[in-house]
């Protein structure tokens, strides 16, 4: 054996990582010093964070990205999980059709998708707003939540609702006690996955999106035309420390329910 | 004995696509009774039950239960109860909501300190006092097998309905498991029918047996009957009557101490073996006959041995196995006929009996089980 393998292996997946957190790490740095132009460290400051709270048109992004992302999450995961058990569950001419035709938007460019929801909205004369950026982010995010919920499906052992049935429960009962506890994890993660799918969107949200109705990301992209503000660093660093610290609340929950 | 019917199977069909998986079955299954239904997979048990149980629906015939007809009843309105092979208990409960689900259903309005009573008592029913709390990953199967049963029971059905239940357990357990659910039956005396393809199962456990093959009934007995004299090539192959031959009437004794229905008749295997066995009245010189011999029938005794059966042949030790508290031996009789025998082993010992020894083998004429022969084709 190699004995200087595993050093090696060790060497390479710190690289990887290196290069995977390094730039978000830069970020978060830059985003407490005072520095308003150019890379230097100048000393520590809470003062970008500040001008962010202040800030009404990131405030108003922000509010637009929520009034988007969580209600695409709702509806997206329940259409997403109605969806699973059609193609699931029943058997149907074109079952496999449906089933294909899913996954081609996953695949699909997103700028081809943004520029073919243009066309259509403006052939329907449909005002671009959040409306129509909604109806595109639900349209994007079914074929994935319906993905994770088959996923989970399939791990779900069928002969539970036999049983529930067995046991006196009728098609309604099971559904609501026995079907959809099981299949929780995949609605959950559906839901989870779906979200920053929404929130972080650009490109497709970018063509559908009209006045006054510009989303977190947009905003910043025409923030930063005018050149890095470390105001976009300190809003960048919010945006990955939020789910951070929403990950450890879960994971926290999680592990005391075990115990 | 009380003989009312408990479940009832009336000419019942059951097709999936081409394939007759229940085939014109009728059954009439008497209450208290524990009726098996044994055969191997494919043969269409498991479709039974879950015809009995309403999880599938006859494409013709009925099912009765306590004399109702509940061929077009969901399995929610059934008096009947079914612990299925993987037990199916609902990963998201505990033990206590398991068992509990039937109860707290809002269409049986059970009160919920009744509840907490019956599912106390369904725990102790199955010695599992204490494992309420617990989540069904945390048993062993044995346990969760146990739940499972519980969970059916404390509804009081008229029939429970056992799919194959001890067929993930280990022997030892399964032994102890057959005990167990013997003793609950006679406890809650209520049907159990139970699905295996396990013979010593079905043996130890039931007042009756079913061996199906193709979706109908291959023979119905009790287990002594379907042990000592099954009817068909497939049973007497099915409970381990490894000795299967094909033969003639020969010779036909009148002999007038024997009983008036049967007689003694000689038969000539197709591979030129002469043996002595007891036939019926309508047997005459040229009757094509199938017969079985258990192997524990066949005795094995050195050449210088005096001892006396009505078909004794000079035989050799072709193969032997030892199994235990009993040894197999394979013999040759002549060029183209062999035959097993199971001895106890302490006979083995006693003879030392090696691959390659001259032996005599010999069995009694009552020990020759005719097998209705025609209808029935050979097992591939």
């Amino acid at each position: 054996m190699n004995r200087a393998s595993p050093r090696l292996l060790s060497i390479g997946c710190g690289a990887v990582y290196l290069f995977m957190y390094l730039p978000l790490l830069v970020l978060v740095v830059y985003s407490f010093t005072p520095t308003e132009y150019g890379v230097a460290w100048e000393g520590f400051t809470l003062k970008w964070y500040v001008a962010v709270f202040n800030n009404k048109y990131i405030q108003d992004a922000l509010k637009v990205s929520l009034m988007i992302a969580i209600p695409t999450v709702v509806i997206s995961t329940a259409i997403g999980t109605m969806t699973a058990f059609a193609l699931y569950r029943y058997k149907f001419v074109g079952r496999a059709l449906y089933q294909g035709a899913l996954y081609v938007p996953l695949v699909m460019p997103d700028l081809v998708i943004g520029i073919s929801l243009l066309l259509f909205y403006t052939s329907i004369s449909l005002d671009l707003g959040i409306l129509t950026i909604l109806l595109a982010h639900i349209s994007f995010s079914i074929p994935l939540t319906t993905l994770v919920i088959i996923a989970r499906m399939q791990r779900i052992d069928r002969t539970l609702e036999d049983a529930a049935m067995d046991l006196g429960a009728d098609e309604w009962t099971t559904m609501w006690k026995v079907t959809l506890p099981q299949l929780m994890p995949g609605i959950l993660a559906a839901a989870l996955l779906t979200f920053p799918w929404s929130f972080n969107d650009f490109v497709i949200t970018f063509f559908v999106s009209g006045v006054g109705s510009s989303t977190l990301p947009l905003r910043v992209y025409s923030m930063i035309r005018l050149g890095v503000s470390p105001m976009v660093n300190a809003l960048g660093t919010m945006i990955i420390v939020a789910p951070l610290i929403i990950v450890i609340i879960g994971v926290y929950f999680d592990r005391r329910s075990v115990s | 004995m009380k003989r009312i019917s408990s479940v009832e199977l009336v000419q019942v069909t059951k097709r999936y696509g081409d394939v007759v998986a229940v085939d014109d079955l009728s059954l009439t299954i008497s209450e208290g009774e524990f009726f098996t239904l044994l055969g191997p997979s494919g043969c269409g048990k498991t479709t039974t039950l879950r015809l009995i149980g309403g999880l599938e629906h006859p494409d013709a015939g009925d099912v009765l239960i306590n004399g109702e007809v509940v061929t077009d009843l969901p399995p929610y309105e059934r008096n009947s109860n079914i612990v299925f092979q993987n037990y199916a208990l609902f990963p998201h409960l505990t033990i206590e909501g398991n068992i509990a689900f039937g109860l707290r259903l809002k269409s049986r309005r059970v009160a919920e300190p009744e509840v907490k009573k019956l599912v106390a008592e369904a725990l102790e029913l199955v010695h599992l006092e204490g494992f309420g709390a617990r989540r069904p990953n945390q048993l062993s199967g044995g346990q969760q097998q146990r739940v499972a049963l519980a969970r059916a029971l404390v509804l009081r059905p008229k029939v429970l309905l056992l799919d194959e239940p001890l067929g993930a357990l280990d022997r030892k357990l399964r032994k102890a498991m057959q005990i167990e659910l013997r003793r609950i039956q006679h406890e809650v005396n209520i049907t159990f029918i139970y699905v295996t393809h396990d013979q010593d199962e079905a043996m130890s456990m039931s007042d009756r047996v079913a061996v199906m093959r193709n979706g109908n009934f291959e023979q119905l007995g009790t287990p002594h009957e379907i042990f000592q004299t099954p009817r068909t090539r497939f049973v007497a192959d099915f409970m381990g009557a490894s000795n299967i031959f094909s033969g003639r009437v020969i010779a036909v004794s009148a002999d007038a101490a024997q009983r008036a229905s049967t007689q003694t008749i000689q038969i000539e295997t197709e591979s030129g073996l002469r043996v002595i066995s007891r036939g019926g009245q309508d047997m005459s010189s040229g009757t094509a006959v199938d017969f079985s011999i258990r192997p524990e029938a066949v005795q094995v005794f050195s050449r210088d041995w005096d001892w006396m059966a009505d078909n004794k042949f000079d035989a050799t030790i072709v193969g032997k196995l030892y199994l235990g508290d009993v040894t197999e031996l394979e013999v040759a009789l002549g060029e183209n006929n062999s035959i097993t025998s199971r001895i106890r082993s302490s006979i083995d010992q006693k003879f030392d009996f090696k691959e390659g020894d001259q032996v005599s083998v010999g069995w009694n004429a009552e020990d020759c089980n005719l097998l209705s022969s025609g209808s029935d084709t050979p097992l591939s």
